[in-house]
């Protein structure tokens, strides 16, 4: 046993742990995150002795005598300090890598108080953030410099929360200071842990259970199997096929697939347990590839269908093949993309327990709580559910998906008990569906001119072990490989297949990222065969408000992918006069689901008795920045002032459904029905009547996106209520072939917010930099990721280059205030965009992604 | 005197823990480091290996050029976990040549989460550019091969 200061107070723990275990589960000094456990992300960074050292490495038995530092130990005046200069800069948004990242720069200031922007990026290397690429953190620690150097807190850059302001979010600093709460960080009372057993093989049949050894262990609350389950066993999106539990006599899917859940006093009786599990698997040969899983004959992923196709879809307008006959340049390839892992820097966790009413309560990270509480009323067989989302650390679509939402809430029902369930860092990389592996084979053809006459494509995608949101990836996937260009004659098939790997569904871009790597291409292609430049031709063919997409929608007046490419334009052609390999790249992308889907946004306006309008939508916050958004929406939608606005976060009890944070959704369709809601608000202060006379009242605002199914028998049918578009590009280094610097320009209708959209722009961008350069999530012979956290590939803070960020307003949308959702297309052009520039470099078309022959990637 | 701080701060070190072994490719105690070294930046312990205080070190490579046994390099300063070991024999061996070699027994490659070590001809190298200082490597490794040099998380530089 070893004594040592945490934040200047003696401790002694009662026995040997990770230091990040004492932290947490002994003191709840939970502003010290776990993102790994492995030494990996940095979220669990804390200060000894005034270093920066990870928490989840050293034994508490090694620091005797030594001073621990944590988030909750800063002075007044640091926490002031750092606070502002977060989220001043913007530095903040799902905040779960921040507490670390700000005790990264107290350690950097106290030994350099005035550090140059390499040192900044240097100090901070070691710690991964998913969401901002880093941008605005760099400046964050300049600007807490430039404060503690002065002594004095500056004025915020502005106090006025309409609509187009940059104000600081409004949960900077709970997610600063670490006080915010993630489920993770809640310990109720009596709390058991609660894990599932997952299968041996990524396909084999069960043929028995036996749970009894670990039942009789001390410390084991709950085994539970599939009999078990009082409800439906099978869950899901849309098509339900997703398994809770194998039964016995079913078959696995993938190696996620769970058999057993166990709940236990503590972790060592959790692990004992799940080993003391026997289970009797007949092995069976598993698909591990879409053709694969295509060909006649091949093993069948599920008993229940009669192939491996979980979606087709087959969309044509025009005649495209004579289109593209006719053409003066045709240009086909074959193109390949492949997984990727979200890795948002929060693992899944959920806190289940019940609650006064006898209901089963969830605390859960998601993208949307009303979806689980959808899925878990399914899975326990009662409406008697709540969820209430606590602060969720990324999800970039990687948490639209039960993972252990369900799981807790049966042992929470089983056990009469709280049960947090929290995947490892390695069942995160295996269980939660990931970007899908696209093959695509496209041809494009254009006139002369260089004005496109037609596309034809074919795709197929690997949606692994179950549907997800494997069919809708696909759509927009084939509805958007067209590009936001104006021509006739277009015709793409797809089929996503079931394989058993691990599953693949929602990820930022929606399948667009892909297809749209392969169509940009093609473009930029034609255009050396045309003979004129890649921001030419697309000059030439881009939509203008008026025009009629490939789809056969007429577009309106937001329509702003010109104004994109003009904004590109000076630093392209500064890179060109410099002589440096450039790219570049188009997108487009829909905001709301769209499609004749029915697509509702919903908020509810309470005035409480404290005098203020309580804003209560049942739409996630998943780090976007959404309760400011709405705040700021509502302030400028009524007379009231910032002070008068609480935002809620989600919850299924008081906050009305409003979708799933998914399709770059929630800030035009949720922003609009607020909007509504405070039109009901304001009929009644028109009227005179002061906060106080309201309380009690609530005003409740819906907003129904209506859009035409895809097919539909009309000659222009309106696909999506909204698009946003985008012009991006890449500068190489001449000399080196490193990225130096990304531009990326976007049309967003109005910017709400623009502080928090050129973070979406500059994480984004990020991101993809590292699907087209770097990332990996490979799989082995038994469909197994062999990636861990670190070897991912994402990019650190010293190897992202200048990001440029430019926010195009294009007033014209008649809704929420004419802003369109800015979520996911910040990442679908960049892949393209760096393609193009190393061709320039090299003379070498890439076709598949990572980008193979770039400093970026050892050869495999 | 400190040199003036440059950016990133490299400085030499010594990949020995050991010193005054049998161990045929660590530390001899020879002293070469020592004369090479303008700045004095390198003493040489009592039967201990060389030992460079980077406070005074300017990276100049003067000593890695002159150690006969290739044991010294550059290192960026700013990555506080390093190997010191240089063995390239087998682990038995290399247990009873010396009380600090490295046996290549591979369980800092497995605690690795960032995939940045290699066990390479019986001994552990670190990748400095997947690297992400964490240490694990240094806590997991039953022959403090793998030191914080801040001596935090492990020893530091000198056992003692
Ligand atoms: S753990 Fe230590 S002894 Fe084992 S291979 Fe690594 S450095 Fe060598
Ligand atoms: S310090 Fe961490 S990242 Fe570096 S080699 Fe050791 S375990 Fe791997
Ligand atoms: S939790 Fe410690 S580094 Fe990830
Ligand atoms: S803000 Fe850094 S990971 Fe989300």
């Amino acid at each position: 046993m070893a004594t040592f200061l945490v934040n200047g107070r003696a401790v002694t723990p009662g026995r040997n742990q990770k230091l990040l275990r004492f932290l947490r589960d002994e003191l709840h000094l939970t502003g010290t995150k776990d993102g790994c456990s492995e030494g990996a992300c940095g979220a669990c960074t804390v200060l000894i002795d005034g270093w920066p050292c990870r928490a989840c490495v050293p034994d508490t038995d090694t620091l005797a005598g030594r001073s621990v530092l944590t988030i909750e130990g800063l002075s007044p005046w640091e926490r002031e300090v750092y606070t502002f200069a977060y989220a001043e800069a913007g530095a903040v948004q799902c905040g779960f890598c921040i507490p670390g990242m700000v005790l990264c720069t107290k350690a950097l200031l106290d030994k350099n108080p005035d550090p140059t922007e390499p040192e900044i990026r240097y100090a901070l290397r070691n710690n991964y953030c998913r969401c901002t690429g880093y941008v605005k953190i760099i400046r964050a620690v300049q600007l807490a410099s430039e404060i503690l150097s002065r002594g004095t807190l500056p004025e915020p850059g502005t106090r006025d929360w309409t609509v187009g302001s940059r104000v600081q979010r409004l949960d900077a600093a709970e997610k600063v200071l670490g006080t915010g709460k993630y489920p993770d960080d809640y310990y109720p009372d009596g709390m058991l842990l609660g894990s599932a057993l997952r299968s041996k093989y990524p396909r084999a049949r069960v043929r028995s259970i036996d749970t009894s050894a670990a039942k009789a262990l001390p410390g084991v609350a709950a085994v539970l199997t599939a009999g078990d389950i009082p409800g439906q066993n099978k869950i899901g999106h849309l098509k339900h096929d997703q398994y809770t539990l194998i039964p016995v006599g079913g078959l696995t899917h993938y190696l996620g697939d769970a058999v057993a859940l166990v709940a236990a006093e503590d972790r060592e009786t959790l692990e004992k347990a799940k080993k003391l599990i026997r289970v009797d698997y007949e092995v069976l040969p598993a698909v591990h590839d879409p053709r694969e899983a295509a060909e006649e004959g091949a093993p069948r992923v599920f008993d229940e269908e009669a192939d491996n196709v979980c979606a087709h879809r087959h969309i044509s307008r025009g005649d495209a093949a004579g289109a593209i006959r006719r053409s003066k340049h045709v240009v086909r390839r074959q193109f390949e993309t492949p997984w990727t892992e979200h890795a948002f820097l929060e693992p899944e966790c959920a806190v289940a327990f019940l609650d006064g009413d006898g209901d089963v309560f969830l605390y859960s990270t998601d993208q949307s709580a009303h979806q689980t509480l959808h899925e878990c009323r399914l899975v326990l067989g009662t409406d008697r559910v709540k969820v209430q989302n606590a602060l969720v650390g990324g999800g970039f679509g990687g948490k639209e998906d039960m993972t252990v939402q369900h799981h807790a809430a049966l042992l929470a029902h089983a056990t009469g008990r709280p049960v947090k369930v929290k995947l490892t860092r390695a069942e995160s990389l295996l269980v939660h569906p990931k970007r899908h592996r696209f093959l695509m084979d496209f041809t494009m053809g254009c006139d002369e001119n260089g004005v496109i006459q037609g596309v034809q494509a074919k795709v197929v995608t690997d949606t692994g072990a179950f549907a997800s949101l494997g069919g809708p990836v696909l759509e927009r996937a084939c509805t958007h490989a067209a590009g936001p260009y104006q021509y006739e004659n277009f015709e793409i098939e797809g089929a996503a297949y079931y394989t058993n790997n691990p599953p693949a569904g929602a990820f930022r871009g929606f399948g667009v990222t892909q297809t749209c790597f392969a169509a940009e291409t093609l473009l930029n292609m034609l255009a050396e065969e045309v003979g004129i430049t890649p921001w030419e031709i697309r000059m030439r063919n881009a939509i203008r408000p008026g025009g009629t997409l490939p789809n056969g929608q007429i577009v309106d007046e937001a329509t702003g992918l010109v104004e994109t490419l003009e904004a590109i334009k000076p630093y392209y052609d500064q890179a060109l006069a410099a002589g440096k390999p450039a790219g570049l790249a188009c997108a487009m992308k829909n905001a709301g689901v769209g499609v004749g889907i029915a697509d509702t946004g919903r908020v509810k306006l309470a005035v409480e008795a404290d005098k203020k309008v309580h804003i209560y939508t049942g739409a996630s916050c998943i780090g976007q920045g959404l309760g400011t958004v709405l705040v700021q929406m509502a302030v400028t939608c009524t007379d009231l002032e910032r002070e008068d606005f609480v935002y809620e976060r989600s919850n299924t009890w008081i906050a009305p459904d409003s979708g799933t944070t998914s399709g770059s959704r929630q800030t035009l369709i949720t922003g609009e029905a607020c909007c509504r809601a405070c039109e009901a608000l304001m009929a009644d202060r028109r009227r005179g009547l002061s906060l106080a006379d309201l309380a009690g009242r609530t005003y409740y605002g819906e907003y129904l996106a209506k859009t035409d199914p895809l097919g539909a028998d009309v000659p222009n049918p309106v696909s999506h209520v909204a698009y946003g578009y985008a012009t991006q590009l890449c500068v190489l280094d001449e000399k080196t072939g490193r990225v130096e610097r990304l531009v990326a320009a976007h049309d967003v209708g109005k910017a709400v917010n623009p502080l928090s959209c050129e973070g979406q722009i500059e994480g984004g961008v990020v991101m993809s930099m590292g699907f087209a350069l770097r990332e990996r999530y490979p799989l082995d012979e038994n469909c197994r990721p062999t990636a861990r956290f670190g070897t991912l590939g994402l990019f650190r803070a010293h190897e992202v280059p200048e990001i440029v960020a430019i926010v195009v307003d294009k007033p014209g949308l008649k809704v929420a205030r004419g802003a369109i959702g800015i979520g996911e297309i910040t990442s679908i052009p960049t892949a393209p965009a760096i393609a193009d520039a190393y061709y320039r470099w090299d003379g070498l078309r890439r076709c598949r992604l990572p980008l193979d022959r770039t400093l970026y990637r050892e050869e495999e | 005197m400190a040199v003036k701080s440059s950016f990133p701060r490299w400085s030499a070190l010594v990949a020995c823990g050991g010193g005054a072994s049998r161990c045929a490719y660590g530390c001899t105690g020879c002293g070469a480091c020592v004369s090479a070294c303008k700045l004095g930046a390198i003493r040489l312990p009592e039967g201990g290996p060389a030992r460079v205080d980077a406070d005074r070190c300017a990276a100049c490579g003067a000593c890695v050029r002159a150690c006969p046994q290739g044991i010294i390099r550059l290192h960026d300063r700013g990555n506080p976990i390093a190997v010191l070991c240089s063995n390239r024999e087998k682990g038995a061996l290399a247990r009873e040549r010396c009380g600090h070699s490295c046996i290549g027994c591979g369980l800092c490659q497995r605690a690795c989460g960032a995939g940045a070590i290699q066990v390479a001809e019986h001994r552990a190298v670190i990748d400095e550019a997947r690297c992400l200082g964490c240490g694990m490597c240094a806590v997991s490794c039953p022959r403090q091969v793998i030191r914080d040099l801040r001596g935090i998380l492990t020893a530091g530089l000198s056992l003692k």
